[in-house]
């Protein structure tokens, strides 16, 4: 029994040794995602029956950052923020803009309701 | 060209790849305990008594029991229930995925809530399988009904179980499920099994052919809790956990490619949705190999690619449990020579293959259990209006609306904790095993070096997919 003790305890001091040497000190940068700033990123997008012709298919931002969505499409739908569960009509031809504060971290996708069809992914790293 | 969406498993990820550092540190520290399992049957001097016992008998059921064996009501007439309200919400109910009790009820509470709770408790299934109870039912109405008319035949072994799994995983994966096709499924099996039962007898057809029976009782190996028969009676007994797996007789090698199934399954649904698994197709293999033959115009070859790119994937998921099967052979045939053994590849193999299952759940918790907390909770407000109709039975239908979703953060910490400790409790059974079957100290611990090549092989490529990144 005490030997059993004996050996969890050093696996326990091995698994901290190994956070401690691999752990980050600070959270490494990522390319492509611009620092977290009170001004929102804007995306703007454009459907066409039912397809995205403008507008990336993935959003990479920190948790704590602003993004404002632009969406013009020609059909009448909603839009639906999976996670924040947020929702936008959006009327054809008229673009629409939903503002969210991204609070959570998580990969999120926003859909047409409608369509079902996903729109882009929200990719929110935890701060 | 951006390659499609396919529609998803049910039920809402919000699973962010876990950072490298982290898999990097998941991989050394596997890498290190091991060395350390070793090291701590170097140092005891174990010797244990050896039973094996068939791997799927329920405990509690001797090997010549007679065929009609007893059946606890309650517990069967709640399992009858559920499978009627997931069938008569499914066929009667709102055509939603999310709006109807029979999706979250089959996919998330009884596959993956279940699962867990088996793997705590032991196999609580066994009592509450729905099919089960049925036949008991007819049986009293039928006199003979379950004992069949033929009997099982030998060469059948567990195919039927792995069959249905395979089904049921590409079901899940491929099959854009509803509540109607579900139901319509549960239906289909429902049926099969009863057909079987009729002509096999209930007793071998649960025990070999009935999918879940098989799974449970083998995630119920690994529980801490036992039921041993005790005169008339039957009590529940605590053991060390995974204790179970020590002893346990894998009869047939359709049983060692279920437990391979049980891996390969779960890693194929993290690998398939990665952007590197769609690149190999849409980028790799269409352009080089496919557009000679479905043309260079890829909105022309578009629907043919999206049929070929389905055939692909169901492909490798058939495959997936025959390439986990080369890979775990060689290094078994390693570890044979290496101990100078003089049993055969095949009987080591499956003398082994207990020692895969710690991984197999460690594998299918780190990739399934935030659902439960995402989507898993869902069933209290849908208990209260399972047909979608807007009732509200037990006043919960407003429950729990908000999206409950889990923070990354301590989602990675999960995910490689549980994969190290499955690791881990592998390598510790598998070693546990050797001494068994080699005896000598030193000779078991020589041959467990392959064995712990083996593993960290699996555990890597485990952490290795959940740090990738996921497809759009």
């Amino acid at each position: 029994m005490r030997r059993g003790l004996f050996f969890i305890a050093v696996g326990v001091a091995v698994l901290a040794a190994l956070f401690w040497a691999f752990a980050p000190a600070e959270r490494p940068a990522r390319p492509g995602v611009a620092a977290v700033s009170d001004t929102p990123r804007r995306e703007a997008f454009e459907l066409r029956d039912g397809k995205r012709v403008q507008g990336p298919a993935v959003i990479a931002m920190d948790q704590g950052g602003v993004l404002e969505l632009q969406v013009t499409t020609d059909r009448d739908d909603e839009l639906h923020v999976h996670g924040y569960d947020r929702t936008l009509p959006v009327a054809a031809g008229t673009p629409a803009t939903l503002r969210l504060q991204l609070d959570r971290a998580g990969r999120f996708t926003i859909e047409l309701h409608d369509t079902h069809q996903v729109l882009t992914t929200l990719e929110v790293a935890p701060a | 060209m951006s390659a499609p969406l396919l529609a998803h498993s049910f039920g809402q990820v919000y699973r962010l790849p876990v950072p490298v550092w982290l898999y990097l540190y998941g991989a050394c520290a596997a890498l290190a305990l091991s060395f350390l399992v070793m090291a701590f049957f170097l140092t005891a001097d174990t010797k244990q008594p050896s039973s094996i016992t068939n791997a799927t008998r329920a405990d509690d059921e001797p090997a010549r029991a007679s065929r009609r064996s007893r059946l606890s009501w309650l517990p069967a007439i709640v399992g009858t229930s559920l499978l009627g309200l997931c069938i008569a919400s499914g066929l009667f109910g709102v055509a939603g995925p999310y709006a109807n009790f029979s999706m979250t009820a089959f996919w998330i509470v009884f596959l993956l809530g279940l699962t867990y709770l088996v793997a705590l408790v032991g196999d609580v299934y066994r009592p509450v399988n729905p099919w089960r109870a049925l036949v008991y039912g007819l049986e009293r109405l039928w006199r003979g009904f379950a004992d069949g008319r033929f009997r099982y035949p030998e060469r059948l072994a567990y195919w039927p179980a792995l069959g249905f799994y395979v089904a049921l995983v590409w079901l899940e994966l491929f099959g854009d499920t509803g509540p109607f096709s579900l139901a319509v499924a549960l239906l289909a099996y429902t049926a099969i099994n009863m057909v079987a039962v009729g002509l096999f007898g209930a007793r071998d057809w649960f025990r070999y052919g009935e999918l879940f029976g098989v799974f449970f009782c083998l995630i119920g190996r690994m529980a801490p809790r036992v039921v041993a028969a005790r005169g008339q009676g039957v009590s529940w007994t605590w053991r060390a956990p995974f204790a179970g797996l020590r002893y346990m007789a894998i009869a047939h090698n359709s049983l060692l490619l279920f437990i391979l199934f049980m891996l390969s399954s779960t890693a194929f649904d993290g690998l398939h949705e990665t952007q590197l698994w769609r690149r190999l197709f849409w980028v790799e293999l269409y352009p080089a190999v496919l557009s000679g033959w479905v043309g260079n115009n890829p909105i022309a070859a578009f629907p043919v690619l999206l049929k070929l790119y389905a055939y692909w994937n169901t492909l490798w998921l058939v495959l997936s449990p025959l390439t986990y099967l080369v890979v775990y052979w060689l290094f078994v045939a390693a570890m044979r020579w290496v101990a100078r053994s003089e049993r055969s590849t095949a009987e080591l193999a499956r003398r082994f293959a207990p020692s895969l299952l710690p991984i197999a759940l460690a594998y299918h918790v780190s990739h399934y259990y935030t659902l439960l907390q995402t989507q898993g909770l869902k069933i209290v407000p849908l208990a209260s209006d399972p047909f979608g109709y807007g009732w509200n039975l037990f006043g919960t239908a407003d429950w729990w609306q908000r999206a409950n979703v889990p923070e990354p953060t301590t989602v990675w910490h999960v995910q490689v904790g549980v994969i190290v400790l499955g690791h881990i409790v592998g390598v510790y059974v598998s070693h546990a095993i050797a001494l068994e079957v080699f005896g000598g100290r030193w000779r078991a611990a020589r041959s467990q070096l392959p064995m712990l090549a083996l593993m960290l092989a699996f555990t890597a490529a485990g952490l290795w997919i959940l740090a990738q990144p996921i497809a759009g």
